[in-house]
């Protein structure tokens, strides 16, 4: 120990003199990269509002460009791609911009930047020449994309799929539904660049439809259901309810529905039955979305499904139909399935069929039987917070005389315990 | 004195000082250094939130926050503002009638009967409201006692896969949903857990500095040291911020573990360690993510009692974790969680306080004892001072540039002293923090 404690002491000075150098290194190093940074971030910012005033300024279009050409030579490559990042979304000033900054630093350059795969700390400078490029309007931009869409890391390929979900160019789109099917990046990314593509691609998704993989057929009926005018679209997307994979059958009923909601509704009876519960629940929805009562009494039986999902599913279709589902639930109110009277209650109060019941009947100085029936049954398959809360929503003026008639129906819920 | 047992152990413990605080800075950066080669530089990072935030593949979220009786509406507001596609939002109110009725009134909150399945146990709701003015917005009115029960209530109530849990003193991004369900939406098949983090003040640790005072600068470099122990807690997905962001969980995860803990706040520790364990067990794939980019703010800054009280209670909860998965602990069947980092945090937790305390405490002795020199003692605190000054400008290497050159000058004369300052706060509520913990657990062995 008193080895140790010699050695402590000599080595105390050394040590804490090498600190303070690494202290005094490191903390010169933060000062002047973060100043570096600070003012770096100036420019990027004043040049991205010089752009944005020049654009506003309403000044002639030849005494834009030029400005705007001004600006982009006062700026250093590095600078220039800096500012990339940051330009807001094309527009003709941020376009000549980037016209003119290409043009002034040659843009030999930027296709280097936005094609050599460096280093992952130096990918910005690759995204922000890809993104300068795009602004600019390169016209060999996209195969320069569809290569960073192939890199391995998958920073660059992010931002090159989301470059070219925003490029209104047919290839763009056959990179991107490639990327797709072959599982390259997040698929729900991709769907997502597909989906707000802004040119229509029914023909570049409608192979997907008959992939061997039931994913990429998942994929193709969700991404074709903005197609509803898509020749042939509909019968497809029939045939696809009754695919052997759940998810596709559960896909293609929704984006029936958006295609078609008449013929969704047809498709969707049968899979009611499904034995799969998300496939019931969507066609349940479908059959809602359509909104007609008509089908009410093919609902109505999922509100005692086995599955709580479908439940709730077939609660939300019902609603959707509105106020003529009344008749169709009011059986329901007598399930033997506790959840199912619950349901129906619930459906019956969103409609509104127990509040206009009550304000109505209140009303009268000598209510109709039936009714009063009818709003024992809702109120107690629905209990008491129904009742409180319906108490809770009607006017104040009304309020006593629905207590009173609460009452007498023996649901008096003043003070009543959960 | 000198070979006396006083002097042995005097002498170890200025080692110790020196290894864990003059050491430990240097031994970070190396670490950072190594790691930098193949790091990437997240500030250049260009992610087209505008696509995410209207697509209609964006998984929708249940958004879920307790009140505790008091004033949310503005918090409420801000939650209905996020730009996320698809959401609601599920405000637990815990039966207080004048916060209910500033939500009644600024929401136009009718009152409504759902039925719900109760997949967890929970105290009796009293009541449920929706808003008339915004459909996504339910509040329910539920006596619950922690944060737990209510958030237990929110996921019985939520329609969508995912909870966001939120907290009513945190003010958050526009962005920060988009933020913390990005990772999610990645894989949402084996993501079953995101947690996110808060900025110190304003947007990022090291804001807000210029004009402020010595003691607040001091505390945001104590929130720098913060990031260092994030960047640490990736594998366990663990959020020890003393003010979270978004905790964020798979539904069915949460209804499988069997709902949020009630008896150990935060429950989001508790909540991480046990999805951990049930999933390990289950040998499901799965991960549990944490996002280290701030998705907000503190609403305000906490004084320092409130301070301690926050941190002391986080570290009694890890200590009442640890002991309750204690069985994970050292055990090959839970990977390199139970072998490494859960082991890891016992040490943390439960043995460095008192070993930093007993090393603190024996540094006077070290003169006395004849081991130090008034001299050397004096280079022993330099050591320790300008070893933390290297560890938390490794700090800064990760965090966002300070505003002004005044502001990142004062944070490096600064981080020298830190350690004299806000360290021992931290070491006096964490010893606190496991103080009460023993004292609770012999009045239960007791009772």
């Amino acid at each position: 120990m008193a080895t140790l404690s010699t050695l402590l002491t000599a080595a105390l000075p050394t040590l804490v003199l090498a600190l303070i150098g690494l202290w005094t290194a490191l903390s010169v190093y933060l000062f002047v990269a973060g100043r570096r940074a600070r003012m770096n971030a100036v420019i990027v910012e004043q040049t991205v509002a010089t752009v944005r005033r020049i654009e506003a300024s309403g000044a002639l279009p030849e005494l834009q460009v030029k400005e705007l050409g001004r600006l982009a030579a006062s700026l250093d490559k590095v600078s220039v791609l800096r500012t990339a990042t940051a330009l807001p979304e094309r527009s003709p000033a941020v376009e000549v911009f980037a016209r003119s900054a290409t043009t002034h630093h040659g843009l030999e350059w930027f296709v280097q930047q936005a094609s050599a795969s460096r280093s992952p700390r130096a990918n910005w400078r690759r995204i922000s020449a890809l993104r300068l490029l795009a602004h600019q309007g390169y016209s060999n931009l996209v195969p320069l994309l569809g290569q960073a869409a192939q890199d391995h890391d998958s920073e660059i390929v992010g931002a090159a799929l989301a470059l070219l979900g925003r490029i209104p160019d047919m290839k763009a789109a056959d990179i991107l539904v490639h990327s797709l099917t072959g599982a390259h990046y997040a698929p729900s990314r991709v769907a997502t660049y597909l989906d707000q593509f802004p040119l229509p691609l029914p023909a570049q998704l409608r192979p997907m439809l008959h992939n061997t993989d039931a994913g990429i057929r998942y994929w193709g009926v969700t991404l074709l259901a903005r197609y509803s005018d898509a020749p042939g679209l509909e019968q497809d997307l029939t045939a696809l309810t009754n695919d052997p994979a759940p998810l596709v059958r559960r896909a293609a009923i929704a984006s029936l529905a958006r295609v078609n909601a008449a013929a969704a509704v047809t498709a969707a009876r049968p899979l009611l039955s499904d034995s799969v519960w998300y496939v019931r629940a969507h066609a349940a929805r479908a059959i809602g979305e359509a909104g007609n009562p008509e089908f009410a009494g093919d609902i109505a039986p999922l509100l005692a499904d086995r599955e709580w999902w479908v439940r709730t599913a077939a609660k939300e279709a019902l609603q959707r139909m509105g106020s003529e589902v009344w008749s169709t639930l009011v059986p329901y109110l007598d399930h033997t399935d506790t959840f199912a009277r619950n349901g129906a209650a619930e459906v019956l109060q969103n409609i509104g069929i127990l509040d206009s019941l009550i304000v109505l009947e209140a009303a009268t100085a000598r209510p109709s039987q039936t009714k009063i029936d009818m709003l024992r049954k809702i109120a107690a398959a629905g209990g008491t917070r129904m009742t409180e809360a319906l108490l809770d929503r009607v006017d104040l003026p009304t309020r006593p005389r629905v207590r009173e008639l609460l009452a007498s129906l023996g649901l008096e819920p003043a003070g009543a315990s959960l | 004195m000198t070979g006396s047992p006083l002097s042995t152990a005097v002498t170890v413990a200025v080692v110790y000082l020196l290894i864990a605080y003059a050491l430990g800075g240097p031994f970070v950066l190396l670490q950072l250094i190594v790691r930098a080669v193949s790091r990437r530089r997240n500030r250049y990072r260009s992610v087209p939130d505008d696509v995410l935030a209207s697509s209609r593949f964006t998984i929708p979220v249940s958004v879920v926050m307790p009140t505790f009786g008091v004033s949310v509406s503005d918090a409420v507001h801000q939650l209905l503002l996020l730009n996320y596609p698809e959401f609601e939002v599920i405000i637990i109110n815990n039966g207080a009638a004048d916060a209910l009725e500033e939500l009644r009134e600024r929401f136009s909150l009718n009152a409504c009967e759902v039925f719900y399945r109760r997949t967890l146990p929970t105290p009796p709701v009293r009541a449920i409201f929706r808003s008339t003015s915004d459909p996504r917005l339910l509040v329910i009115d539920c006596p619950g006692h922690t944060r737990g029960d209510a958030l237990n209530v929110g996921v019985n109530l939520a329609r969508y896969r995912y909870i966001c849990c939120a907290d009513k003193d945190a003010r958050y991004t526009p962005e920060a949903l988009l933020v913390a369900m990005r990772a999610a939406m990645d894989d949402p098949a084996t993501v079953v857990g995101v947690t996110t983090s808060l900025a110190a003040l304003d947007s990022d640790p090291t804001a807000g500095l210029a004009g402020q005072s010595t003691a607040s600068a001091l505390r945001s470099l104590s929130n720098l040291r913060g990031l260092l122990a994030r960047n640490s807690q990736r594998r366990l997905g663990l959020s020890l911020d003393v003010k979270p962001g978004f905790t964020l969980w798979r539904r069915d995860v949460v209804v499988e573990a069997g709902g949020f803990s009630t008896d150990v706040s935060p429950e989001r520790l508790e909540m991480t360690v046990r999805a951990h364990r049930q999933l390990l067990r289950t040998r499901v794939p799965y991960q549990i993510l944490h996002v280290t980019e701030p998705v907000g703010a503190p609403r305000q800054e906490p004084t320092l009692a409130q301070l301690i009280a926050e941190r002391q209670q986080r570290h009694q909860a890890m200590a009442r974790i640890l002991w309750r998965y204690r069985g994970m602990l050292f055990n090959p069947r839970y990977g390199r969680i139970g072998t490494v980092n859960l082991p890891q945090y016992l040490f943390a937790a439960v043995i460095v306080p008192w070993l930093e305390l007993a090393c603190l405490l024996a540094l006077p002795f070290a003169v006395v004892a004849g081991v130090l020199s008034p001299l050397n003692l004096f280079l022993v605190i330099a050591a320790v001072g300008f070893g933390n000054g290297i560890l938390l400008n490794t700090a800064m290497l990760l965090a966002p540039w300070p505003p002004d050159d005044r502001s990142q000058l004062r944070l490096l004369a600064l981080g020298p002293f830190e350690v004299f300052v806000w360290r021992p706060v931290q070491l006096y509520s964490r010893l606190l923090g496991l103080a009460r913990l023993v004292t609770s657990a012999r009045g239960d062995a007791a009772a």
